[in-house]
């Protein structure tokens, strides 16, 4: 007891010692702080600025005084005194605030609040001096003229008005503000006498006049008023306060030097006597020390204590564990440890124990022990050696806890987990759980028998790092990128067949999963996952996987074998044709040419063949594509016609061709398979035809709006076909009969693939024969109707059209507008969505054009043009009766007004410039659907801003801001060539002096608000807003016959202009620069390819491959010359032809000719 | 206070000022050299010793539209270099093309400026600058966002570490731009050289209308180094400018906005006119497009007098001596 005060006094005393010393370190603090509180420096800045102060006030009212009696002839030197003054306050406002000392603020917040009040009487006092100077230098000078004009009129009584003016005048400087209407009382009444133009003048110099008396009287108010502010009071007392402030800081400060000094003396004696003292006490310390210690824990009365000596005889119980064991203190005091062992611990287990303490550590661990009665408990024991001088323990102190409950539910737990364990071992699946860690917390023996590894070693282990941290391919997978852990974002169940385990010993397997999160009150506790070993099974996917690959190889090798046989024959048997057409070409007997043309026939023949060989192996690899593309009825017919006429002449049998009337002319759909289809039937007929006559029929079977039927019918009266022979005879490499084979020839697949073909479009083929008299085929198909060209206002015609926004292309659009610019503008758009566009300069052009019965889908209509505007030309091309024609105005007047005006004359709808290609596009696809009696729904542009490349590149902003290219390339959909093209032809449009504008105001004023009408629209197209305003407003002058001002405006107008023009060049260099580069890399590129393609062509022409075809395509894609294009068209149609030598020719044509230009 | 008492201060305060008006009088006999005396305009004075560094950060600022909270207006929008500092606009546009409600006035001489904004409610370029950036139709900015964005830039960390040895803080930016500012002085006009003694820098017929300009009273307010800037007046302070046939909008009641005051109603500062032949429109909402008119009018409301078509030419004439050279900018 008496250690236990001994130490609580040693406590107390330490805590004292630690404040005391905390307690001077403050005071330390505080007085060096007191001490230099004292600022010199500062003082001397605040009495400077005082001073400073004082002279700047003291110059502010002489500027004032000066002002007033106009010794001044302006009022900067009074404003800069202010501005100074306001320095200077800020100034001094900034060493106050260092200083916080409340005292200082209010004298100096008082001289503010002066100085502010102080300026706006100072402002009043500007404006007033101003007026007054202005009245008073002003009416003498007036009066004098009023005089003039009186004496040189013809009023009576001139003397009498003029001394009513001189005494206005004189009294002036008498008058007070009360009895103003006392003295211009006569001057009032001499106004009504006189003459109009006398009187205004009169009433002008009264206004002065009582200006002059009432701003003389506010100003005799302001300036006393300002001069007895008493700011320089106001100074003197902040000035003052601050002294008082600083002299007592001054003084306090020599004190708490002072005072500072003694206590770091004494602090400094008690250091070194403190120090001295602490090595005495250190050595008595550290003998109580450890028995104090032991007290203290015996001491804790809510734990089991028990001390034991060395041998491990209990020297000291305390109550619990009297409690707990049973046992009374005198039962126990004397006795060994063992009275409490229960058999639950080996001998290993107390061995440990004893090895532990006895080597002087901490020994811990749950011990059950057994109480008086027999009953286990169960204890976390602590068991602490105590240490003597020599190191060695003579005493063990034990602290247990009672944790005989806990083991109880421990115990529960591990029974139901057996359970648990059991159930699960049973399962075919493997099984694990895991916390919201990612720590295993349970695994059934499935799944460690799949995985290879010891309970023991995933328990309580981060079971991802263990059995998934790696993917399929091997690459570490980290526990944020699993999909497991990744699926218990939602609380679905996860099933995945994709995912893979690792084994222990590192092999791969591939796994059946299913993941459920776990999750209690909404919070996340960890995850069940039930898996299947699949590995097997994914291998015997990946086999039969392999299988088909191999199948397909093999398929695919087939094919290139027809394809590189057929081309092996191709090339020989093209010299055979090529020889026997120069042998042909010498002189031959009657028998010779006879041979060799059976020679060339034999030759045609097995060419056909083998281009039939290729079609089927096409065909079966589904390698046909069907290509809709609009095409030509009566061109199909004629098309046909120049390929048999004279096949069958040479046979002689008739040919006829019957298409039936009212077909649509113009289709869409695939145009080179129906004509190959034709062709097989055809030759077919051709080849099983003796005598008679062979017939296609194109009959109309249905027709709408937008779609057609058409059933095609080719009728033979050959040697026809019995059932049997039908029902086989669109197998491939079967004839109706074998034996015929041998005497008409052919490979017998002809049909087959006329089958197929037929079935690509949607087809179907009707046989029908009669042995003996002749067969016939038929199929029926759709097309698409596009709308016939040729044949305007044909009203069936207009109405079959079907287009939808995609396939705008290939309609006609007549563009009216006079500005070049905005021609081309508008045509490069249109061209680039397909849209064929006709031009016409004016609106008479325009209204000519439908007169010489052109016909268009649209007109886009400028409504500001020379010679007819579009608002007249709308009103005369309705009158064509045209009604149903859309016609869209394209302006850059969008107000109200000249909407209205537009509708009036007949316009359907309005697009502004500068145009929006998505709107316009929307636009024209709107009108032309709702012609045909759809109401198709507009959508809402979407306001992107685009900024493209070339624009970022080029870092715009700092120098170019009068020209906002991001704002106009969003409108043109970030078209950037077209952009630069467009500036490029602003800067040829308006790089000339307006000067020319001026001279058109005077001459045509038409032309002149033209000029600047179009300027005002392309100024807003190239995205110079700021322009555009302004031509914008030049134009409304304009129109309402403001001609001055508009000319005004037009000198500012240039001014604009001319930095427009300096950026804009600008921007075009820039352009051209960066562009430079990558254009000629892909110029370059375009014609190496063009080169290509033509090299390629001439292959597939020269041997007879009918690849021709695709490859001309191509190359029609590639190239940008329309004259090429249409020679091109040429070759296109021999090539649809098969008279591939021919193309060939035409090729080395054009594309020799190309080179030598 | 008695009257008695009153008088004696009313005598003691007028002997005072009579005494300091002699006084100056007798000191400013000395004062006056080879300049011309007693003009009311003075010759502009640039700035000395600007510092590059600063300027050249304070330009890139000025022009950087990535201050504002769209990333499309930058100071140089409305105050355009190229064109004299203004935008030519009756009004400007700011962020989102929204149109403001002010005439933007040229930030050329600026800097010389007693107070900023067509109501002077700033004291100093320093204090106006934060306005136009903050205010929600012109720049729509923050200084945080402001501040973001130069903290993320390494470009401008880098300058300003240079210039000021820290990070960019609002102070900085200010100073910076103000610095600028600074820079954009117009000087050395012809009419300034006249000043100077050079009578033949000017043409006789200039010289007329500055005579006209003093005599008509248009330099009673029109005055000081910058041709105006320096004070308020009262728009129709002789013939009232708003009635019933021009009603007043809450934008032109100047002054008033700021103070509540009555007596400050339509008083707006008078601009400054170094510029002024450059940078039209005109007045305080830029409804006046040409300077001829706007002359015209000033005489009617401010001056109650119909200036004559030949005068107004001879003034413009004199106006267009005013413009200087710019020392940087560009």
């Amino acid at each position: 007891m008496e250690s236990n005060h001994q130490s609580k006094s040693i406590k107390t005393k330490t805590l004292i010692g630690v404040l005391v010393s905390f307690g001077f370190l403050f005071l330390i603090t505080f007085l060096y702080y007191s001490a230099i509180n004292s600022d010199h420096e500062n003082h001397k800045k605040i009495s400077i600025l005082s001073s400073k102060l004082l002279q700047t006030n003291a110059l502010i009212k002489e500027y004032i005084v000066e002002n007033r009696y106009g010794l001044q002839t302006n009022y900067d030197g009074l404003n800069s005194m202010h501005d100074e003054l306001h320095r200077l306050t800020h100034e001094y406002n900034n060493i106050l605030k260092q200083k916080a000392d409340k005292r200082l603020f209010n004298p100096f917040v008082t001289l503010t609040i002066a100085i502010d009040q102080r300026e706006t009487r100072i402002e009043k006092f500007k404006s007033q001096v101003s007026v007054y100077k202005l009245s008073s230098s002003f009416l003498p000078f007036m009066a004098e003229e009023i005089k003039k004009m009186i004496l040189n009129s013809s009023l009576n009584s001139k003397t009498e008005k003029l001394n009513v003016i001189n005494e206005f005048l004189l009294q002036i400087d008498s008058v007070e503000k009360n009895n103003i209407s006392d003295w211009n009382e006569p001057v009032k009444s001499l106004q009504k006498q006189l003459p109009k133009e006398i009187a205004q003048q009169v009433y002008i110099i009264i206004i002065h006049g009582e200006r002059l008396i009432n701003s003389r009287n506010d100003l005799e108010k302001l300036t006393l008023e300002i001069l007895d502010f008493q700011i320089a009071q106001k100074i003197y007392s902040a000035t003052e306060t601050y002294n008082a402030v600083y002299l007592e800081q001054e003084r306090s400060s020599g004190l708490y030097q002072l005072l500072m000094a003694v206590i770091i003396v004494l602090l400094s004696g008690g250091v070194v006597f403190y120090i001295f003292k602490q090595e005495e006490t250190k050595k008595h310390l550290k003998k109580t020390l450890s028995s104090l210690t032991q007290q203290q824990f015996a001491l804790n009365q809510h734990a089991i204590v028990s001390i034991a000596d060395v041998t491990g005889k209990i020297i000291y119980v305390n109550d619990m564990f009297c409690q707990i064991s049973g046992y009374s203190k005198e039962e126990l005091i004397g006795q060994n440890h063992r009275i409490v062992k229960s058999d639950e611990h080996d001998k290993n287990f107390f061995k440990t124990l004893w090895k532990t303490i006895a080597n002087g550590e901490v020994w811990h661990g749950e011990i059950k022990n057994i109480n008086k009665r027999g009953n286990p408990y169960w204890v976390n024991s602590t068991i602490v050696p105590f240490i003597d001088e020599n190191g060695k323990p003579y005493q063990y102190v034990s602290i247990r806890t009672d944790i005989t409950a806990t083991k109880k539910i421990e115990n529960q737990l591990n029974r139901e987990r057996s359970f648990f364990a059991k159930i699960t071992k049973s399962m075919g699946e493997g099984l694990y759980v895991h916390d919201e860690t990612g720590r295993c917390t349970f695994i059934n023996g499935k799944a460690l028998e799949i995985l290879g590894w010891n309970e023991d070693e995933l328990l309580n282990q981060n079971i991802h790092e263990i059995i998934h941290y790696k993917d399929q391919r091997g690459i570490p997978l980290e526990s944020k990128d699993s999909d497991i852990l990744k699926s218990y974002t939602t609380t679905e169940p996860f099933h995945s067949e994709n995912q893979v385990f690792w084994s222990k010993n590192g092999a791969m397997i591939s796994v059946s999963l299913s993941a459920v999160p776990i999750y209690e009150d909404d919070s996340f506790k960890g995850g069940i996952i039930v898996f299947q070993d699949i590995t097997q099974r994914k291998l015997q996917e990946k086999r039969l996987a392999n299988a088909l690959l191999e199948a397909e190889e093999g398929n695919r090798a087939k094919n290139n074998f027809l394809n590189n046989i057929s081309h092996e024959i191709r090339t020989p048997l093209n010299a055979i044709l090529g020889m026997t057409h120069l042998v042909m070409e010498t002189k031959l007997t009657k028998e010779q040419t006879d041979h060799l043309q059976k020679v060339e026939i034999s030759s045609q023949n097995l060419l056909k063949i083998i281009n039939d060989i290729l079609d089927f192996s096409k065909l079966s690899d589904n390698k046909f594509e069907v290509k809709m593309m609009p095409f030509n009825i009566s061109q199909l017919v004629s098309d046909i016609e120049k390929t048999y006429k004279k096949k069958f002449s040479n046979k002689s049998i008739g040919f006829d061709i019957d298409l039936q009337k009212d077909i649509p002319e113009n289709l869409v759909g695939d145009y080179k398979i129906l004509f190959q289809t034709l062709d097989y039937f055809l030759d077919n007929a051709l080849k099983f035809t003796e005598k008679g006559h062979v017939k296609l029929i194109i009959d109309l079977k249905y027709l709408s709006v937008s779609k057609v039927s058409l059933k095609f019918i080719v009728e033979d009266s050959g040697i026809g076909m019995t059932e049997n022979q039908i029902l086989n005879l669109f197998q491939a490499f079967s004839q109706a009969d074998l034996s015929r084979t041998r005497k008409y020839g052919g490979t017998g697949i002809g049909l087959a693939i006329a089958y197929n073909l037929v079935e690509l479009l949607g087809g179907e083929i009707n046989v029908e024969s009669t042995k003996g008299k002749g067969s016939s085929f038929s199929f029926i198909l759709d097309f698409d109707v596009v709308k016939d060209n040729a044949k305007p206002g044909k009203k069936s015609a207009t109405k079959t059209k079907h287009i939808n926004q995609d396939e705008l292309s290939g309609l006609s659009v007549l563009l009216v507008e006079d500005n070049e610019l905005n021609q081309d503008l508008a045509l490069q758009v249109l061209k680039s969505k397909g849209i064929k566009a006709d031009l016409a300069v004016n609106g008479q052009e325009a209204v000519d054009m439908f007169q010489e019965n052109h016909h268009y889908d649209c007109i886009l209509m400028d409504c500001q043009m020379p010679v007819m505007d579009g608002y007249e030309a709308t009103r005369q091309i309705r009158e064509l009766k045209l009604k149903d024609l859309p016609i869209i105005a394209v302006t850059a007047n969008v107000l109200p007004d000249d909407i209205a005006k537009s509708k009036e004359s007949g316009m359907d709808d309005v697009v502004s410039k500068p145009i929006n290609i998505k709107i316009l596009m929307e636009k024209i696809h709107f009108w032309i659907k709702k012609y045909q009696g759809e109401t198709p729904q507009i959508k809402a542009p979407a306001t992107t801003n685009i900024k493209t490349n070339i624009v970022e590149k080029m870092e715009l902003g700092t120098t170019v801001n009068m020209i906002e290219p991001d704002k106009a390339m969003a409108m043109l959909g970030a078209n950037e060539s077209l952009y630069f093209q467009l500036l490029n032809r602003f800067s040829v449009e308006f790089s000339k002096p307006l000067t020319e504008l001026e001279a058109l105001i005077e001459t045509d004023m038409e032309s002149a608000i033209r000029f600047v009408h179009t300027l005002k629209s392309s100024a807003a197209t190239i995205g110079t807003t700021n322009l555009h305003l302004q031509a914008g407003e030049i134009e409304t002058l304009l129109r309402n016959e403001k001609i001055t001002q508009a000319k005004e405006k037009i000198t500012h107008l240039q001014m604009s202009l001319d930095v427009v023009n300096d950026q804009l060049n600008v921007l075009l260099d820039k352009y051209k620069q960066l562009n430079n580069d990558s254009q000629q890399a892909t110029e370059q590129a375009d014609s190496e390819t063009i080169n290509q393609l033509v090299e390629t062509l001439k292959n597939h022409l020269d041997s007879y491959d009918s690849e021709a075809d695709t490859t001309l395509e191509q190359l029609r894609g590639k190239l940008t010359d329309k004259k090429v294009i249409t020679q091109l068209e040429k070759v296109k149609h021999l090539v649809l032809q098969y008279d591939y030598e021919e193309a060939l020719n035409k090729v080395n044509e054009i594309f020799a000719k190309d080179e030598t230009e | 206070m008695s009257p008695h008492i009153a008088a004696i201060t009313y005598c003691k305060q007028t002997f005072k000022i009579i005494l300091i008006v002699i006084l100056i009088f007798v000191n400013n006999l000395f004062v006056y050299g080879a300049e011309k005396f007693r003009e009311p305009i003075t010759p502009v004075i640039p700035f000395n010793n600007l510092n590059k560094d600063k300027v050249s950060l304070g330009k890139k600022l000025f022009h950087d539209p990535k201050l504002s909270s769209d990333g499309t207006v930058s100071c140089a929008k409305c105050h355009n270099l190229e064109t004299n500092g203004v935008d030519l606009l009756p009004v400007s546009f700011g962020i989102n093309g929204e149109k403001g409600n002010r005439n933007s006035p040229t930030i050329i001489n600026a800097a010389l400026q007693y107070r900023f904004f067509w109501d002077g409610r700033a004291k100093t370029a320093e204090e106006q600058i934060t306005d136009p950036i903050e205010n929600p139709i012109e720049m729509g900015s923050s200084w945080q966002h402001i501040l973001l964005y130069l903290g993320s830039n390494n470009e401008y960390i880098s300058s300003f570490n240079q210039v000021y040895g820290v990070n960019p803080d609002r102070n900085l930016v200010i100073d910076a731009i103000a610095e600028f500012q600074k820079s954009l002085i117009s000087y050395n006009s012809p009419f300034d050289q006249y000043l100077k003694g050079d009578e033949n820098a000017i043409s006789p017929e200039a010289k007329e209308g500055y005579a006209l300009f003093k005599s008509y009273g248009c330099s009673q307010c029109h005055q000081g180094m910058n041709v105006g800037g320096n004070m308020f007046e009262k728009i129709g302070v002789i013939r009232p400018y708003y009635g019933k046939d021009n009603p007043a909008k809450l934008t032109d009641l100047g002054r008033y906005n700021l103070t509540g005051n009555k007596e400050d109603m339509y008083e707006f500062r008078v601009p400054s006119l170094r510029l002024v032949v450059k940078t039209p429109p005109y007045f305080h909402d830029g409804s006046i497009s040409t300077l001829n008119e706007a002359i015209q009018l000033m005489g009617k409301h401010q001056l109650g007098r119909d200036i004559k078509d030949d005068h107004v030419n001879k003034i413009i004439q004199f106006l267009a001596t005013l413009e200087g050279q710019l020392e940087s900018g560009k």
